[in-house]
């Protein structure tokens, strides 16, 4: 993008050289919160990808009667559970599955949210109707509660689990996607198209939907985010990962019942969660800044 | 091209073409009435103020007038013989870019910011010509070059091009499919003076170089005595006076084209007052039965107000609305210039 050419023949105007990208990123740039957030999140990406590599299987799960709800020492750095496994390397082994979860789940709602916002928004009139409609009830229904249904009707697994919370978060997808592309099919250069015959399905998904990424994008991270609570909500009321494997929201079901003597079994877990979350929100916002910088003034 | 032959060389041909736009219940009589012919290699110069129809009238040769609201109430469209308003959606993208091409006012919003202009440029040849991406690239470049951009700025984003170099990429996708009929909405009214008079010179020799018949949409009569053949004065959602440059120009008769002449300053007499036509356009929802100018008309009789106008033709090529003219003497203030 930075190869130079010299001044342009006809106009002798001076032209950035500078792709959209590029001014993007120079704006996330000066937001303090949002390279915190970024740094956070490359390196609990880097653990979750990495982890097999260096953590020791035998520490995660091993089980050490004689270990078991010590305090967090030395040996131990967050201290052991009730049966003796380290709640350090829990903490950490559990962040590839809670970050999976978190991916999964909203590359589900996007993939299925996004298609049915846009074609809504583009054809309007009773398709448009009929489907905000359906949103509509569908999002009555609160989101832990249908996740907890879907759980229950398909079975308790990792990956059911991805798709009750994915599911769930749906008709944000479609609200956010209609929004975005009602504003963008008004725009000329979508009848500048369409004057030189091009077929609608064309035009919405290679014309109209690239306009729109902005705010999905925001979207995207920040629902990230979510989907890592309602994930380990779940797993807390017993409906998440099945215990052995470790999860925040499973870890910190182990460690309720021994919350009044032996609080720092829920505390590493919930703390992950919340640096996690605070992570990807501080980055979603800076996104949100960034890619759209009438916003802020 | 069935047809052509006992048509000879038009291109255009609409008759009787009405447009109406309904919103709660009023209905906005955009165009009434509009007959008009296009020869090929011919510039038709669409001139009215805002809100006269010209657009619409644009938009309804692609059928692209937004429905909801608008709808075409009546009348044929003919491109090449055959009638735009009875095709399907597969017939009409196979015209839309190919046969007709359209240039709209704003190049700063007519071009998509996220693709690169060399991508946009392609997208139309790869519809309507060639299925090959290497071939359809050089072709768009090619085209760039012919509107003097460098191929080097081919792979930029609309956004580090200037004003009148993004509306020389608007005619470049334009031409790109060698359409026989280009339609230029007012595709310099967002220019300066010097872009415009780059970009005008522009269309013109590329008009000479692909045969292409255009209608010239524009409120600025200096670009029309500049680009145009022919010219069709718009009011109101009617054509009031059509006629080669010459005819309307020189030999005006229609009080309102008259108006608009009066109402531009004169480079010879700098003291002479402006006469500007008193008075607004009618409210396009509550059309007058008669003349829809005679309310600002200085020679407006009881009858025009009240009875329908008929088309005077004065020689083979010159039409007014005015049906003052069918009296004998009748003749307006302005002028005759030879």
């Amino acid at each position: 993008m930075t190869k130079t050419v010299g001044a342009s023949i006809d106009t002798g105007t001076f032209t950035k050289k500078k792709s959209q990208w590029v001014e993007v990123w120079g704006r996330f740039k000066k937001n303090k919160g949002a390279m915190i957030g970024l740094f956070v999140l490359i390196i609990l990406i880097g653990i979750a990808l990495t982890e097999g590599l260096w953590i020791p299987e035998e520490k995660v799960s091993t089980i050490v009667v004689a270990d078991r709800l010590q305090h967090p020492s030395r040996a131990h750095w967050f201290g052991t559970d009730e049966m003796g496994r380290d709640i350090f390397w829990r903490t950490l082994y559990a962040t590839r599955f809670s970050l999976t979860i978190g991916f999964v789940a909203v590359v589900v709602s996007a993939v299925i949210g996004i298609p049915i916002g846009a074609v809504a928004g583009y054809v309007g009139g009773k398709v448009e109707s009929i489907v905000m409609r359906l949103t509509d009830i569908f999002s009555a229904i609160p989101t832990i509660l249908m996740a907890i249904a879907i759980v229950s009707l398909l079975g308790r697994t990792t990956f059911n689990l991805m798709l009750a919370v994915g599911i769930s978060s749906v008709p944000l997808f479609i609200r956010v996607t209609r929004a975005s592309v009602l504003t963008v099919k008004n725009e000329e250069y979508i009848e500048a198209v369409k004057a030189l015959g091009k077929s609608d399905l064309y035009i919405v998904f290679r014309h109209v939907l690239p306009n729109c990424l902005s705010p999905i994008i925001v979207q995207v991270t920040l629902r990230i985010a979510s989907a890592i609570i309602s994930s380990s909500s779940l797993s807390f009321l017993g409906l998440g990962i099945k215990p052995p494997t470790p999860e925040w929201g499973a870890l910190l079901t182990a460690g309720k019942e021994y919350i009044m003597g032996y609080s720092y079994m829920c505390l590493y877990p919930g703390l992950a969660i919340m640096i996690t979350v605070l992570a990807f929100n501080l980055v979603g916002d800076g996104l949100r800044d960034s890619l759209d910088p009438k916003l802020k003034h | 091209m069935n047809g052509t032959k006992q048509q000879n060389d038009i291109v255009l041909s609409i008759k009787d073409l009405t447009v109406h736009y309904e919103v709660d219940g009023e209905v906005v009589e955009a165009v009434n009435n509009l007959s008009l012919d296009l020869r090929e290699g011919k510039v038709l110069g669409l001139v009215g103020e805002t809100g006269a129809g010209k657009t619409t009238t644009a938009l309804s040769i692609l059928n692209l007038i937004p429905f909801p609201p608008g709808k075409i109430k009546s009348g044929e469209i003919l491109l090449n013989g055959k009638n735009i308003l009875a095709m399907n959606i597969a017939e009409l993208e196979r015209v839309r870019g190919k046969d007709v091409a359209m240039i709209f006012q704003d190049p700063m919003t007519s071009l998509n910011p996220v693709l690169t202009v060399v991508d946009q440029v392609m997208e139309s040849i790869l519809i309507h010509e060639t299925s090959s991406k290497v071939e359809a690239r050089e072709r768009a470049i090619q085209m760039l070059e012919t509107v003097g951009i460098a191929a080097e700025r081919a792979d930029e984003y609309p956004h580090q091009f200037s004003g009148g170099m993004k509306q020389r990429v608007v005619i470049a996708i334009a031409l790109a499919c060698n359409s026989r009929l280009l339609l230029a909405d007012e595709p310099t009214t967002a220019l300066d003076v010097t872009i415009q008079a780059q970009v005008l010179d522009l269309m013109l020799k590329l008009k000479e170089q692909f045969n292409t018949s255009m209608i010239f949409i524009t409120h600025d009569l200096g670009v029309v005595a500049q680009v145009c053949d022919e010219v069709a004065v718009m009011y109101a959602g009617r054509i009031v006076e059509r006629g080669t440059l010459e005819d309307v120009f020189n030999h005006t008769k229609h009080p309102y084209t008259e108006g608009l002449f009066n109402s531009l300053p004169s480079i010879e007499d700098r003291t002479a007052r402006l006469r500007p036509i008193p008075g607004l356009m009618p409210d396009p929802t509550q059309l007058p039965l008669g003349c829809t100018f005679a309310p600002r008309c200085s020679y407006a009789t009881e009858a025009c107000i009240n009875t329908r106008q008929t088309e005077i033709g004065f020689s083979e090529s010159h039409f007014a609305l005015c049906s003052r003219y069918a009296e004998k003497n009748f003749v307006i203030d302005r002028k005759e210039i030879d």
